[in-house]
């Protein structure tokens, strides 16, 4: 544990040196906040309406922030990394650390999560807030939202890590987490919101991890839970905690196989 | 004139060595090309959602809209393909330091930079584009003249002279700046404002999405140019993109002069 977090302590100086690149999403998010505002503007006027799917004006104008939001608390870049580490030699002094490869790669991604949260969630909730005032949000329902992100941010972190171990058997795995951020943006509903889909569409969509990791957290976000709130989040938390398991499973099984075969190269 | 010619050469050369690269790497360009129309294709999906469960925007109906959004395909997939890498290209350069090597190459800076641009993986948005907007256009039995189409092109070559403004103030910040991420998709999600029908818009920003940044050149005057309802607003428009693209060379100018060297 000491060594997890000493991993964490440095990761976070080194995270913290990419402020500017974190903080850019301050200045990116109100440009689409903009946008969004007079679409949905002129939408809501067009169609003389205040309910669309059961979103109100703000809430489906935050829609879209809450899904940058998200991003700051479940982003990771692990999937490419693995890559990155196995082309490049780099895995194979990382297997003599004396911390797990599983486990260094989790400390860097809560580092940069950290950072995120500094630089980018609190001013850019600030800012967005001056912009457009989010009345729908609540005390609880906040805290709902980040109790719930903080477990799709560990789901987000067990499946890259599970879609990353891909590069022990095709090195250059790019492609496959192109493919996983399109799926992010439509399956988890980060272009649109679900309820725009068809019905059967989103009953298969509840089979794929996506939703939990985005769908969910900005339901709770935009205080959108319908019912009991609290037997809402046990359920929804209960099923991301089924995810987490599955995927560590995966993870712990096929990683003993593959490092088995796994020959360094590069350097 | 011959300056010019000299660029555009330079262009097809580059435009050959990638299409090479790409042959040599085919599944990755197949696959690239899928994942590169599924990113384009965000936005009109989105619209098209939008508009299939609402009444959609105001001045559009259905129809229309599907033209509008692929006419927007098609025109995403002519400027990535002809400069989808020159953000990356210049950032790269200006880092590694090898900038300095190109400003001893008998072209202009800016004009090797814009040539350097070319990506056949972003053929996978061009494609579709021009299918919708063909299928549209049949559909809908629209009447397309030698005007409609002298508009279009033109709101096309136009269009591209306003990105490549774009193009150049942001070489410009890269030089001065030399590293900061994230600023091309800064640079990308602040063009997003050219995506939709400007009707949609308050007024002040309709009149500067046709004037000081003159967005509607890309898909709002070529969209009502097939439509044939087009309005003494084109000119200037047009003629916006032209100052914009003088603009954005004197800024890159000036930059260049205050450049120091990086890298190494």
């Amino acid at each position: 544990m000491k060594v997890f977090m000493e991993v964490i302590k440095l990761n976070f100086k080194v995270m913290f040196q990419y402020k500017w690149t974190f903080a850019m999403t301050v200045i990116i998010q109100p440009i689409l906040l903009l946008i969004n505002m007079s679409l949905f503007k002129s939408i809501y006027a067009y169609n003389d309406t205040t309910s669309i799917k059961g979103y109100g004006f703000e809430q489906m104008v935050w829609y879209y922030t809450a899904y940058y939001v998200i991003l700051s608390f479940v982003w990771n870049g692990i999937t490419h990394q693995i890559s990155r580490k196995i082309l490049s030699g780099q895995l194979a002094t990382d297997l003599l650390k004396p911390i797990s490869v599983f486990r260094f790669m989790l400390a860097g991604a809560i580092s940069s999560r950290i950072v995120a949260m500094l630089v980018d969630f609190l001013p850019g909730m600030l800012i967005y807030s001056l912009i457009l005032f989010p009345s729908f949000m609540t005390v609880q329902s906040f805290f709902s939202f980040v109790l719930i992100a903080l477990l799709a941010f560990v789901l987000n972190y067990m499946f890259s890590f599970l879609l990353g171990m891909s590069a022990m058997i095709i090195k250059n795995n790019m492609s496959i987490n192109a493919i996983r951020e399109v799926l992010q943006a439509i399956v988890g509903g980060g272009l649109i919101p679900l309820e725009f889909m068809p019905v059967w569409l989103n009953r298969i969509f509840d089979f794929l991890p996506f939703k939990y990791i985005i769908y969910w957290p900005i339901q709770f976000f935009l205080n959108r839970v319908e019912g009991n709130r609290l037997e809402m989040l046990l359920r929804v938390g209960f099923l991301q905690i089924v995810w987490i398991i599955v995927f560590y499973a995966a993870i712990q099984i096929l990683w003993k196989s593959l490092i088995k075969k796994f020959c360094a190269a590069g350097g | 004139m011959l300056k010019l010619l000299k660029l555009i050469k330079l262009f097809l050369w580059n435009c050959k060595l990638d299409i090479a690269r790409s042959m040599e790497y085919r599944f990755d360009f197949i696959l690239g090309t899928v994942i590169g129309l599924a990113f384009s294709s965000s936005g009109p999906i989105l619209q098209y959602l939008i508009f299939t469960q609402t009444k959609g925007f105001p001045g559009w109906n259905l129809e229309q809209i599907i033209l509008f959004q692929g006419i927007l395909l098609f025109i995403s997939g002519v400027k990535t393909m002809i400069f989808g890498s020159n953000t990356y290209f210049i950032s790269d350069i200006v880092r590694q330091g090898d900038f300095d090597r190109l400003l001893l190459k008998p072209y202009s800076p800016m004009g090797i930079i814009l040539a350097s641009g070319f990506s056949l993986n972003n053929i996978g948005a061009l494609i579709p584009g021009a299918v919708i907007m063909v299928y549209s256009i049949i559909r809908m039995k629209l009447y397309i003249g030698f005007a409609q189409i002298s508009v279009f092109l033109l709101a096309v070559i136009f269009g591209l002279l306003l990105y490549m403004g774009f193009l150049a103030l942001y070489s410009s910040i890269v030089i001065i700046v030399v590293q900061i991420g994230r600023l091309d998709e800064l640079m990308y999600q602040f063009l997003r404002f050219g995506e939709y029908p400007v009707s949609i818009f308050s007024k002040t920003l309709k009149t500067a999405l046709i004037t000081f940044i003159p967005f509607a050149v890309w898909v709002n005057i070529p969209a009502n140019a097939l439509l044939n309802r087009l309005d003494y607003t084109v000119p200037v428009t047009f003629a916006f993109c032209v100052l914009f693209f003088y603009v954005s060379l004197r800024i890159w100018n000036q930059c260049l002069k205050k450049y120091t060297s990086a890298g190494g």
